[in-house]
């Protein structure tokens, strides 16, 4: 289980970091491997925030990071690498999700290499994952600007699933795709969660993609996580009433 | 990353390798010729000019230092005349163009290298590394250069290391700040971000990918720094602080203006050298220009 508990984030700006923005206030949440959990909230409200502190990439103000019962919040970094293998993050832009500089295929064995994969096994395993996210084999020695958003998304998927990781942040993953890339992309995920037992955090502005993805759904506004409950729960009788209105303004 | 390319597995390994043989042939080189005609000039300048530096022994007429009939008219034996000593002005020229070249390349690749850390460091870390950093560099820049050049080559004893040095240790600045303004431009991007989460280092991901990202910008800062460079001194040459065992053009132009040159009106002794000064210049701006025309990323410059 993926546990932040009482996170808190603010950012300071200005001279001697006289500004000051809370992002994230006190935010708790959970995932359960297997299990996807929808994090919807306006832009700015802090989910990506959120997400980018539960795989560390920033360092919360306060609260804490457990995995799997370990507490990862102030481990150092080191120490930290041996966990990042169970928890990665995808992100919303694939214009810049890869280094425009390498083929797909180089951004690949990236993390193939950092796993320790060798040589030999690579071209194998390179096979298994494309043909799990649909990735056809004979653009992988192109560079990114030569192949589409949906495909290096995919290539992105093939990067983190050779990780293994038992959780992934999934930072609206599919909101800068076409509509039916985007089918196919959730598709694969949600396949994906139950078939390896992987958790998802899955962070969307987009209350028909959470709909149709999530088995339950956190509510954030103003850095504040509102609600929390299943899926069902929540759309059919939120409690919150910014929920509510979401609800209205997408019917 | 050649550790991956060397561990590539290729799907069409037909493909790759023609991508790779046809780099060579002369038919593909002369496509990329006509896609940028500007900056194959420049690099054919160079080439030439980097030709006459290295094989100057064996294509000058004379030995320059060897004495003879002063103040002579060009002539077919001495192409450009001769000067007050008697010494072909012609082979004093290409022999000129190893100490300008080699001063240039030096001191450019001291100023890059210098800039280039300072940037790097000074974008991807924040906070008061960036401060510190930053602050010294805009130090640096308020010194004005050329006065200070001037005032440091006088004390240092005249020689080509010591103005290589000079002109390395106080040209970084622009380069610091223009890298700098690209890597937090680049630091933004999501894959640098993805790849640390990959669990790669600071120091893997500022080489292979903040780096990479900024070669653009720092090729063509290269290639203006040795421009600069070579200007700086010949500024500094001119004004006699230059090193008298190894003429430079730039010298050149300053023995012609202190030993008659000018007063007899012997344009063929101070001419050539203002000429090869502007033609190198003109080369390595015209290598920039290019690159500066076709991407996005050298706006910055």
């Amino acid at each position: 289980m993926l546990e932040l508990v009482k996170i808190s984030k603010e950012f300071r700006t200005g001279f001697l970091g006289r500004n000051v923005k809370q992002a994230v206030i006190d935010a708790s949440l959970r995932v359960e491997r297997g299990e996807i959990v929808g994090l919807i909230g306006e832009s700015g409200c802090g989910k990506s925030t959120l997400g980018r502190i539960a795989v560390k990439l920033l360092m919360p103000s306060s609260g804490h990071i457990i995995l799997d019962g370990a507490d990862v919040t102030d481990m150092p970094e080191k120490q930290f690498r041996e966990f990042r293998r169970q928890m990665q993050i995808i992100f919303q832009h694939p214009e810049t999700a890869l280094d425009p500089q390498y083929t797909l295929l180089e951004s690949i064995l990236e993390s193939f290499n950092k796993i320790g994969i060798p040589e030999a096994e690579q071209k194998g395993l390179l096979e298994n994952i494309s043909e799990e996210v649909n990735l056809p084999l004979d653009i992988v020695d192109r560079h990114p600007n030569q192949v589409s958003g949906g495909e290096i998304q995919r290539a992105v998927l093939t990067r983190v699933f050779a990780f293994e990781p038992r959780y992934l942040i999934l930072d609206e993953p599919t909101s800068m795709l076409d509509v039916s890339v985007q089918a196919h992309i959730l598709q694969l995920l949600k396949r994906k969660a139950k078939k390896d037992n992987v958790g998802m955090l899955f962070i969307s502005h987009d209350l028909e993609v959470i709909r149709a993805m999530c088995d339950r759904v956190a509510v954030m506004k103003e850095g504040k996580i509102l609600e929390d409950g299943s899926a069902k729960e929540m759309f059919q009788s939120p409690k919150s009433s910014y929920m509510k209105q979401l609800l209205e303004n997408s019917a | 990353m050649p550790r991956i390319q060397s561990r590539l597995y290729m799907p069409n390994v037909e493909n790759m390798s023609e991508k790779w043989s046809s780099s060579l042939d002369i038919g593909k080189f002369r496509k990329r010729v006509c896609a940028s005609p500007i900056k194959f000039t420049g690099i054919a300048i160079l080439v030439v000019l980097v030709f006459i530096a290295i094989t100057a022994p064996l294509i000058a007429p004379h030995d320059p230092e060897k004495t003879g009939i002063p103040y002579q008219s060009p002539s077919a034996d001495h192409l450009l005349g001769t000067n007050d000593l008697g010494q072909d002005i012609f082979s004093e020229l290409l022999y000129a163009s190893r100490t300008s070249l080699v001063v240039g390349f030096l001191a450019a690749i001291i100023s890059i290298v210098i800039g280039v850390s300072v940037g790097l460091m000074a974008g991807y870390y924040k906070g008061w590394i960036r401060e510190l950093l930053m602050g010294m560099t805009d130090v640096f820049l308020l010194i004005p250069g050329l006065p200070l050049m001037i005032i440091l080559a006088a004390y240092l004893s005249p020689s080509m290391w010591n103005i290589i040095l000079v002109i390395g240790l106080l040209w970084w600045c622009s380069t610091a700040r223009v890298v700098q303004s690209r890597v937090l431009q680049v630091r933004e991007m999501q894959f640098i971000e993805s790849t640390r989460a990959l669990g790669y280092s600071d120091s893997y991901i500022l080489h292979k990918h903040v780096l990479a990202n900024t070669k653009e910008v720092i090729y063509a800062k290269f290639s203006l720094a040795v421009a600069s460079a070579m200007l700086a001194e010949a500024s500094l040459s001119f004004l006699g602080l230059g090193d008298p065992l190894n003429i430079s053009w730039g010298e050149m132009i300053h023995f012609a203006f202190t030993r008659g040159g000018f007063a007899n009106d012997m344009w063929w002794w101070y001419l050539p050298p203002g000429l090869m000064i502007c033609i190198t210049v003109l080369a390595f701006v015209l290598i920039t220009m290019e690159s500066r025309k076709d991407s996005r990323l050298v706006e910055l410059i």
